[in-house]
C-alpha cells in the first residue's frame, strides 16, 4: 500500500491522500534515494527537498527502513542545503541567512505534513525571489551561486534569465498568454492531420499524391523529420523514468518539430532534444510543486498563470526558442559563404592542422577558439599536450558546447550549471570558461596520459564532486579581478577505466591504434635508459643556453633540450612551488609547465637528501646552492654543473633502490603525481625521438637518391657517412640499442663515436646539431687529456663538455697566432686555400668540411679522413702550446 | 572531419528503436499476372508508389513470379499474400489479418463460385468471421457494404485480361484504418489518368 501511494503521489496524477500517508510517502521515497545515492554516487540528492525528490520515484529499490525518515529529514532540509551551498561570499551568505532565517521555521513545518504551512513557505519563497525592487539581480546572483538548486521557481527564474518573461512584473501574465497563443498557432500550422483535410480535391489530396499542396504529401514529408526527432527523443535521459512516458515524449517531439518547422534553415539537429529535456523537466518539477502547494490555499493569479501545468509544452517551446537563439549557430552546419570563397582563393597554410583546414563551421571555430586562445592563455602546458596528441577540440568540445555540457554531468548538477549559465547572461558566454574550467579540472590526469586515455577522459568526463567549484573557477577564469580565487580541485583517480573507454573509442574511430600505454612500473626502468639515450645529443646542442634561462625565472615555455645540469635544483624549486600552490590553490599551475624534458624531472625533492651523502666532496656543497632561490650563480662554472649532473645520474640509479627509505617528508601522493607527470614527459620524448627518426629517414632517403643519380666521384664516402647517419636514426628510433657504456667510458666513447661520425663530419655538409655533439666531445676530450685542466672533467660528460668547448673556442679566437701557424702547416701539407681559413677555426666542423673539399683529387678513404683528423688535431694543438 | 565527428557522436549516443508510426496505410492489390499477361505495373502507378508511405500490403494473389513478390517487398515491409489460381509460389489459401478493431479476411476469389457473387462472398465472410473481406480474381474493382460488412475487390493492378474480360481498368486500393472507420482510396487508371475515389466505411 505505501508503495502504491508513493507511486501515485510521485507520478503527480493524483495527490488526494491523507496527510499521514503523505508523511509515509516521503519517507519511502527518501529511503530509496538514500539507497540510490550510495549505489550510484549521486551527490547532493540527499540535500534536495522532498519536492525534488519526488522526481526520483523511478528508483525501483524502494525499501522502508526504520528510522529513515528522521535521519533523512534532518539532512534533507531544504534550507539547510542553501546554507551549506552559500559560503562563498561572506556578505552573500549573510544576506541569505537573514533572508532565510524567517522561512526556516516555515520550512520545518512544511514537512511535518502541514500543507497550510507548505503553502506559506511556498509563497514566501515566491516573495523572496520575485517581490523585490531589484529582484532580477537577486535571482541572477542566486543562480550563479547555485542557490536555485532547491528552488521551486527555477522555471520562472529561467524564464526571466532567458527573457521569456519581461522584467516588468505587471507584464508577466499578458506576455505569457501571448506566447502561449502564438505557440498554439504554430502548432496548428505545422502539425498536420491529413484525415482532417475536408473537402479538398481528391486528385490532389490522396495519400499517394505528390502534389506540393497536398496535406498528405506534407504529412509524409513531416513524417521523416518526425521520425528523426522521435529517434532521439526516445533516447533522452534513458535513466529517468519521467522521459520514458509517452506523453512527455510527445511533448518533446512536438516542440522540436515545431521549432524545426519554424526554422527551416536549421531544421532539427541532433542534440537539440538534450537542450529541451531539462527545460521540460524543471517546468514539470515546478508544476508539481505548485499543484502540491495550491492544494491548501489559493495561490496568487500570477502563480496560477505562470505555473499552469496545461501549458508546459507552450512554455517549454518559448524557453527553448529563446535558448536556441543563442545556441542555434552552434548547431548550424552551414559554412559561412564569404569565408568559403576566401578559403577557395587562398591555398591552405602549409603547416595548418587538419581542424583548421576544414570548412569553417561556427561550432568548430568556437571550440577551436576556446582551445587555441583561452586554454593557451590559462594553461599552456595542457594546450601543448593536447596539440601534441592531436586531439582536436571538436572531438569532445562539439558535444560539450552543443549540449551545454548536458552529457557531462548528472541532471541535478547540470541544472546547477545551467542556472549559472543562464543567470550570467543570455549570450551564454560563460560556456567558454566552463569549458576551460572542465579541462583544468582534469588537467593533471590529461597531461599524464596518452592519446587513448586522454580521449577516454574527455569523452567520458569523470564525475565531478562539486559542480559549483567549477562554476566559480569559470568565473574566476573569465574575470580574475572580480571573482574570488576558488579552491583548486583536481581530478585524481585510477585512469584505467578511461584508458579502456579511450581504447573503445579508438577502436571505433580508427583502425590503427597507437602504441600501448606505458605502464607506470616500466617508467622508472625505461626512463634511465631513455634519459641517457637522449642526453648526449640534447646536451651538446642547446644546453649552454639552458641554465641561465631556466633556473631563475621559470619562464612559461621551455624547449625539450633544456639543460639538464640545473635539473635537480630546478626541480626542487618546482616541487616547492607545487607545494606552495597546493596551499594557496592557484588556479593555473604555471610551475609545472616549466619542467624540462623527462630526464630533468626525475630526481624528486625527496631523493636529493638521500643521494647527496654518497657524492664527492664537490657535491656536498650543492645543497646550499640548491637552497638559493636564484641559482644563477653557478651556471657559468663547469665543475659545479658537472657535479650536478653527476649527482643527477646517481640519483636516477639510486632512486629505485632507496625508494623505501627516502619518503620521509614527502607524501606518497606527490611521488605518484611526479611519476605520472614523468610518464607524460617520457611519452612526449619518445614521440619526439620517433618523429626525428622518421624525418631523418625520409630526408636521408632523399639525399641518397640524389647522390646515386649524381654519380659523384666520392660517392662511397658519402654513402658511408649516410650509413652512419642511418645508424643514428636507428638509435633514435630505438631499434638499435645505444651502448650505455659509450657515455661512461671515455676511451670507448672516443673510439666508437670517432668511427661513426668522423667521416660524416668531414663529408656531409647537411648534418644537423646532433653531429656537432660528438665532434665537440671528442675535441674536448683530447684537449682535456692534453691540457689536464681539471680532474673533474674526466668524469664529466655532455654539459661541461659544451661549456669547455665554448671556453676553448673563446680562447682560440683570442689567440690568433696558432691559427696562423696551423694555416701555414696546412698549406705545406695540402694545396692552399687561404681566404677561407680564418673562418674555419671558429667552427671545427666547417673547418673539416672545407678541408676535405679542398683536396678533391686525393683518394677518399685515406686522404680526406686524414686531412680532417689533421685539422682536428690542428685546432687542439694551439692550446697545447 | 566534422562529418566524421558527428558520426562518432551518433554512434556514441545510445541506439534506439524507431518509434511506431501512428498513421498506417494498407495497400490492397492483386491479379498482377506478370509476366504472363502483362509486362508490369503501369508507369503512372509505379511513380505513385514511393517507398516509405505504405507500411503494409495485402495482396489477393496471382503475383505469378517471385520477382513480383520481391518488388512488392521493396515498397512495404509487411506483406500478406494469398494463393491465386496461377501462382508459382506457395502461399496460404486464405488469411485473416487483425488491424485495430477490424478483422480483415483475404482470399483470391477463384474458390468462391460464382466468381464475385455477393451471396457467396457473404457466406465466406461469415465463415471467416471478418469485418472486411477482400477478394480478387474478377479483375474488376468493387467496394460495397453488405449487411454492415465491407467487401473490397481491388481489381487488377496491371490491368491484365481475364477469360471473360479483355478491357480491364488497372486499379488498386489504399486503405487508411482509423479507430472505427476505414477510409479507402481507389486508384484507377482511366485513359492514362489516375482517378482517385474515396469511400468511407464505419463499423457499428
Amino acid at each position: 500500500m505505501p508503495l502504491q501511494a508513493a507511486a501515485a503521489a510521485a507520478s503527480g496524477i493524483e495527490y488526494s491522500l491523507k496527510r499521514t500517508q503523505c508523511r509515509v510517502e516521503v519517507s519511502i521515497i527518501l529511503g530509496s534515494i538514500i539507497i540510490c545515492k550510495t549505489s550510484e554516487g549521486l551527490q547532493n540528492i540527499a540535500r534536495e527537498p522532498p519536492r525534488r525528490l519526488l522526481q526520483y520515484y523511478k528508483y525501483p529499490s524502494v525499501k522502508i527502513i526504520g528510522n529513515m525518515y528522521q535521519s533523512v529529514s534532518e539532512t534533507s532540509h531544504p534550507l539547510q542545503t542553501e546554507e551549506q551551498e552559500v559560503g562563498i561570499d561572506p556578505l552573500q551568505s549573510y544576506l541569505n541567512k537573514t533572508e532565510e532565517g524567517g522561512s526556516n521555521e516555515n520550512g520545518s513545518t512544511q514537512h511535518t505534513s502541514d500543507s497550510a504551512g507548505t503553502f506559506i513557505s511556498y509563497s514566501k519563497e515566491w516573495e523572496e525571489l520575485f517581490v523585490n525592487n531589484n529582484y532580477l539581480a537577486t535571482i541572477r546572483l542566486k543562480g550563479i551561486n547555485g542557490q536555485l538548486r532547491s528552488s521551486r521557481f527555477r522555471s520562472v527564474c529561467w524564464k526571466l534569465f532567458l527573457e521569456v518573461l519581461p522584467q516588468d512584473r505587471s507584464q508577466w501574465i499578458k506576455n505569457t498568454s501571448e506566447l502561449r497563443t502564438s505557440y498554439n498557432k504554430i502548432k496548428e500550422i505545422h502539425i498536420t492531420n491529413p484525415r482532417k483535410a475536408g473537402q479538398q480535391d481528391l486528385i490532389i489530396n490522396n495519400p499517394l499524391s505528390q502534389d506540393e499542396g497536398s496535406l498528405w504529401n506534407k504529412f509524409f514529408q513531416d513524417k521523416e523529420l518526425r521520425a528523426m526527432i522521435e529517434q532521439d527523443v526516445t533516447r533522452t535521459f534513458p535513466e529517468m523514468q519521467y522521459f520514458q512516458q509517452e506523453n512527455v515524449r510527445k511533448i518533446l517531439t512536438d516542440v522540436l518539430f515545431c521549432y524545426a518547422r519554424e526554422n527551416e534553415q536549421l531544421l532539427y539537429k541532433q542534440g537539440m532534444h538534450e537542450l529541451l529535456a531539462p527545460i521540460v523537466f524543471i517546468l514539470h518539477c515546478d508544476h508539481q510543486a505548485f499543484s502540491h502547494a495550491s492544494e491548501a490555499a489559493q495561490p496568487s493569479e500570477e502563480m496560477k498563470v505562470l505555473l499552469n501545468p496545461e501549458y508546459l509544452e507552450h512554455d517549454a517551446y518559448a524557453m527553448f526558442t529563446r535558448l536556441m537563439k543563442t545556441a542555434e549557430h552552434w548547431f548550424s552546419t552551414f559554412e559561412h559563404d564569404s569565408q568559403k570563397e576566401k578559403d577557395a582563393m587562398i591555398t591552405p597554410m602549409p603547416f595548418a592542422r587538419p581542424q583548421d583546414l576544414g570548412p569553417s563551421i561556427a561550432i568548430v571555430t568556437k571550440v577551436n577558439q576556446i582551445q587555441d586562445q583561452l586554454l593557451k592563455k590559462h594553461d599552456i602546458e595542457l594546450y601543448m599536450h593536447l596539440n601534441r596528441l592531436e586531439i582536436a577540440p571538436q572531438i569532445y568540445g562539439l558535444r560539450w558546447v552543443r549540449l551545454l555540457f548536458g552529457r557531462e554531468f548528472p541532471l541535478q548538477d547540470l541544472l546547477v550549471v545551467w542556472d549559472a549559465l543562464f543567470a550570467d547572461s543570455i549570450t551564454l558566454n560563460l560556456v567558454d570558461y566552463i569549458f576551460v574550467a572542465m579541462l583544468l579540472y582534469i588537467r593533471d590526469a590529461l597531461i599524464s596520459s596518452n592519446y587513448q586515455t586522454c580521449l577516454g577522459l574527455l569523452m567520458h568526463y569523470p564525475p565531478i564532486g562539486d559542480v559549483h567549484s567549477l562554476i566559480l573557477r569559470a568565473l574566476f577564469l573569465r574575470d580574475p579581478k572580480k571573482n574570488p580565487r576558488p579552491v583548486t580541485h583536481q581530478f585524481q583517480q585510477n585512469l584505467d577505466y578511461y584508458k579502456a573507454r579511450g581504447a573503445d573509442l579508438m577502436n571505433k574511430t580508427r583502425a590503427s591504434a597507437k602504441a600501448a600505454p606505458l605502464n607506470i612500473n616500466k617508467v622508472s626502468n625505461s626512463l634511465l635508459n631513455f634519459g641517457r639515450k637522449l642526453i648526449a645529443p640534447a646536451m651538446a646542442s642547446g644546453s649552454t643556453a639552458g641554465p641561465t634561462a631556466g633556473a631563475g625565472s621559470f619562464p612559461p615555455t621551455t624547449g625539450p633540450t633544456r639543460g639538464t645540469a640545473e635539473a635537480p635544483q630546478y626541480h626542487q624549486h618546482q616541487a616547492q612551488q607545487q607545494r606552495m600552490m597546493k596551499s594557496e590553490s592557484m588556479p593555473v599551475q604555471l610551475g609545472k609547465g616549466d619542467a624540462p624534458a623527462g630526464d630533468a624531472a626525475l630526481p624528486g625533492p625527496a631523493q636529493n637528501p638521500t643521494a647527496l651523502p654518497g657524492q664527492s666532496s664537490k657535491i656536498s656543497s650543492s645543497p646550499s646552492i640548491e637552497s638559493l632561490p636564484g641559482g644563477r650563480e653557478f651556471t657559468g662554472s663547469p665543475p659545479l654543473s658537472a657535479s650536478k649532473k653527476d649527482s643527477f645520474f646517481s640519483t636516477i640509479s639510486r632512486s629505485r633502490s632507496q625508494s623505501k627509505t627516502m619518503s620521509r617528508k614527502e607524501s606518497e601522493e606527490e611521488l605518484e603525481a611526479q611519476i605520472s607527470f614523468l610518464q607524460g614527459q617520457l611519452n612526449d620524448l619518445e614521440a619526439m625521438c620517433k618523429y626525428c627518426a622518421k624525418m631523418m629517414n625520409t630526408h636521408l632517403g632523399n639525399i641518397q637518391e640524389v647522390i646515386l643519380q649524381e654519380h659523384l666521384e666520392k660517392e662511397d664516402e658519402i654513402l658511408v657517412s649516410l650509413a652512419g647517419l642511418k645508424q643514428i636514426k636507428d638509435i633514435l628510433k630505438g631499434s638499435l640499442r645505444f651502448n650505455q657504456s659509450q657515455l661512461e667510458a671515455e676511451e670507448n666513447e672516443q673510439i666508437t663515436i670517432a668511427d661513426d661520425h668522423y667521416c660524416s663530419n668531414s663529408q656531409n655538409k647537411g648534418t644537423g646539431d646532433i653531429l656537432k655533439g660528438p665532434v665537440m666531445t671528442k675535441q674536448q676530450l683530447i684537449s682535456g687529456r692534453q691540457t689536464a685542466t681539471d680532474s673533474s672533467t674526466r668524469e664529466s660528460k655532455g654539459a661541461d663538455d659544451c661549456i669547455l668547448v665554448s671556453k676553448e673556442e673563446g680562447s682560440r679566437s683570442a689567440v690568433p697566432e696558432p691559427a696562423q701557424l696551423l694555416q701555414t702547416f696546412k698549406e705545406s701539407a695540402v694545396k692552399p686555400e687561404a681566404p677561407s681559413r680564418p673562418l674555419v677555426f671558429s667552427d671545427p666542423l666547417m673547418g673539416s668540411i672545407s678541408a676535405s673539399s679542398s683536396n678533391l683529387s686525393s683518394s677518399p678513404d685515406d686522404n680526406s679522413s686524414n686531412n680532417s683528423k689533421d685539422s682536428d688535431f690542428a685546432i687542439v694543438s694551439p692550446l697545447d702550446i | 572531419m566534422v562529418r566524421c565527428c558527428q558520426q562518432t557522436e551518433r554512434q556514441l549516443w545510445k541506439e534506439g528503436t524507431r518509434p511506431p508510426c501512428r498513421l498506417r496505410l494498407w495497400r490492397i492489390l492483386g491479379d498482377l499476372h506478370i509476366p504472363h499477361r502483362c509486362s508490369g505495373l503501369p508507369a503512372k502507378f509505379k511513380s505513385l508508389l514511393v517507398p516509405g508511405k505504405i507500411q503494409h500490403i495485402l495482396c489477393t494473389g496471382n503475383l505469378c513470379t517471385k520477382e513480383t513478390y520481391d518488388y512488392l517487398r521493396t515498397l512495404a515491409g509487411d506483406i500478406h499474400v494469398v494463393k491465386g489460381d496461377s501462382e508459382s509460389l506457395n502461399y496460404p489459401e486464405q488469411k485473416v489479418v487483425t488491424v485495430g478493431q477490424f478483422r480483415i479476411g483475404l482470399i483470391h476469389g477463384h474458390q468462391v463460385i460464382p466468381w464475385g457473387d455477393v451471396a457467396s462472398l457473404a457466406l465466406l465472410r461469415r465463415q471467416l468471421d471478418v469485418d472486411i473481406l477482400i477478394s480478387g480474381h474478377t479483375h474488376r474493382f468493387e467496394a460495397f457494404e453488405h449487411e454492415n460488412k465491407f467487401y473490397i475487390n481491388p481489381g487488377s493492378a496491371t490491368g491484365a485480361y481475364t477469360a471473360l474480360e479483355t478491357n480491364v481498368i488497372p486499379s488498386f486500393v489504399l486503405m487508411d484504418i482509423q479507430s472505427s472507420t476505414v477510409v479507402t482510396y481507389v486508384y484507377q487508371l482511366i485513359e492514362d489518368d489516375v482517378k482517385v475515389e474515396r469511400i468511407e466505411f464505419k463499423k457499428y
